[in-house]
């Protein structure tokens, strides 16, 4: 075979594709593309990514890259840049939930700990502060406040005569006070949903909670809006 | 637990399957932004690898770990896979950003081989320059002619410059199929190219 028409071939496609529209499609998401290259999609699916490709210079060196890049060599991140990774993902989890931690002690709730912000007579106060005011024990209920983005979310745990609980959730726009209607509720233990609410009036309440450990989700209908990890123990 | 679960677990912000998740993947992350900027031609400073690294992590966790929830184990793709791929996507967005041209890995057209050069050269006449585009509109359309598989490895061979080795993985065949595919393509263009009226170049 000529190896000038093998030239030729190859700059008359240059040409070709160069006059080619841009693809409007939108791009393959990572996951198609890491099945495409895995050769685990369809036909269907198969075809028109490889079409997509054709007419999207981006994409195609993804795939050029990906497949030069089948496997690279093993490097350790530095033990610094992973400590400050640790932290950045330490600080965003505590930035999108609210922990709270409470030992029952002969009817009192001792709070060990919380990342909200703590009711006290009309005072907000960080956990930090109560511990330093050496604040610790609350009688009967507790009030622990936190802002995600526009939404205040307020919890409170009243003990009830037996070992379980109350738990109530206001959910609130931060500035303007209102109540925040049509948000969903759940009450989740372990992977199992106990309990779910659509709150309408911007209140829930789950009665009767026994001790242990639950995450309370608040969603909206396109994404989770906050989440709190509470643990109850004695 | 499967990588579906595990990464729904990091999306409810579980502290402990993130320290799993650093242990089990941030070596992964951190070798293949070396190994692409290595072959875009880049050299950075450690710290701008160290900065992509975080912007990877910060990506998967910001809006309420919005890129992460896109993970959903579609057609059997595993975690590591799908952090690999948004790794390498990354990389080259961070890289288009660059002021700096990117250096490109696909073949460039070949500089020191004009078409004038290709093409037997017939003088400079009016008629023989429409010839010369008629041969090359004829090429353009046999290659256009070509089914969508035939284009596809065009692309990867003469446009990519994906070695042998590269594309028996990719298309999982010996190196005997990728040659005889590679001559299959061409006897067709040959083929259809003849058809035309045209004579085949030497």
């Amino acid at each position: 075979m000529g190896l000038k028409f093998e030239k030729l071939i190859k700059i008359v496609y240059e040409k070709w594709k160069a006059k080619l529209p841009r693809s409007r499609e939108a791009h393959p998401d990572e996951e198609d593309f890491s099945a495409f290259i895995q050769n685990q999609l369809s036909s269907q699916e198969t075809a028109r990514i490889k079409n997509h490709i054709l007419s999207c210079e981006e994409c195609a060196q993804i795939l050029t890259v990906s497949l030069k890049l089948q496997s690279a060599p093993e490097i350790e991140p530095p033990a610094k840049l992973l400590e400050a990774c640790r932290d950045l993902i330490s600080n965003a989890i505590s930035s999108q939930t609210l922990e709270i931690i409470l030992v029952v002690k002969e009817k009192l709730l001792n709070l060990l700990n919380t990342t909200g912000d703590v009711l006290v007579g009309q005072e907000l106060v960080p956990a930090a502060v109560l511990r330093s005011r050496k604040i610790r024990d609350f009688k009967d209920e507790i009030t622990i406040l936190k802002d995600f983005g526009d939404t205040r979310i307020e919890v409170k745990i009243t003990a009830k005569a037996g070992a379980d609980f109350d738990l109530q959730l206001i959910i609130k726009d931060k500035l303007t006070q209102e109540l925040k209607k049509d948000l969903r509720v759940s009450l989740i233990k372990g992977d199992v949903e106990l309990e779910s609410y659509l709150a309408e009036s911007g209140k829930v309440i789950f009665e009767h909670v026994l001790l242990g450990q639950y995450t309370v989700e608040i969603s909206s209908l396109r994404d989770k809006v906050a989440c709190v990890l509470i643990d109850i123990k004695v | 637990m499967d990588d579906l679960e595990f990464a729904g677990k990091c999306a409810k912000a579980d502290k402990i399957a993130w320290k799993e998740f650093l242990e089990k993947y941030s070596r992964l992350i951190y070798s293949y932004i070396n190994s692409t900027i290595r072959i875009k031609g880049y050299v950075f400073e450690p710290s701008v690898i160290d900065e992509i690294f975080n912007e990877i992590i910060s990506s998967l966790i910001q809006n309420n770990f919005k890129k992460l929830k896109t993970y959903q184990g579609k057609n059997k793709a595993s975690l590591a896979s799908w952090l690999r791929q948004v790794t390498i996507n990354f990389c080259l967005d961070h890289l288009r950003k660059q002021k700096t041209p990117m250096v490109s890995l696909d073949a460039p057209v070949d500089d020191d081989m004009s078409l004038s050069e290709v093409i037997p050269y017939r003088g400079l006449t009016a008629g023989e320059e429409l010839l010369k585009k008629e041969e090359v509109q004829s090429l353009t359309d046999c290659i256009q002619r070509l089914d969508l598989e035939d284009k596809f490895f065009l692309e990867l061979t003469l446009k990519r410059a994906l070695s042998q080795e590269e594309l028996k993985n990719f298309f999982r065949v010996s190196r005997a199929v990728i040659d005889m595919r590679r001559r299959r393509i061409i006897e067709r263009l040959r083929d259809c190219f003849k058809g035309k009226g045209f004579e085949l170049l030497e």
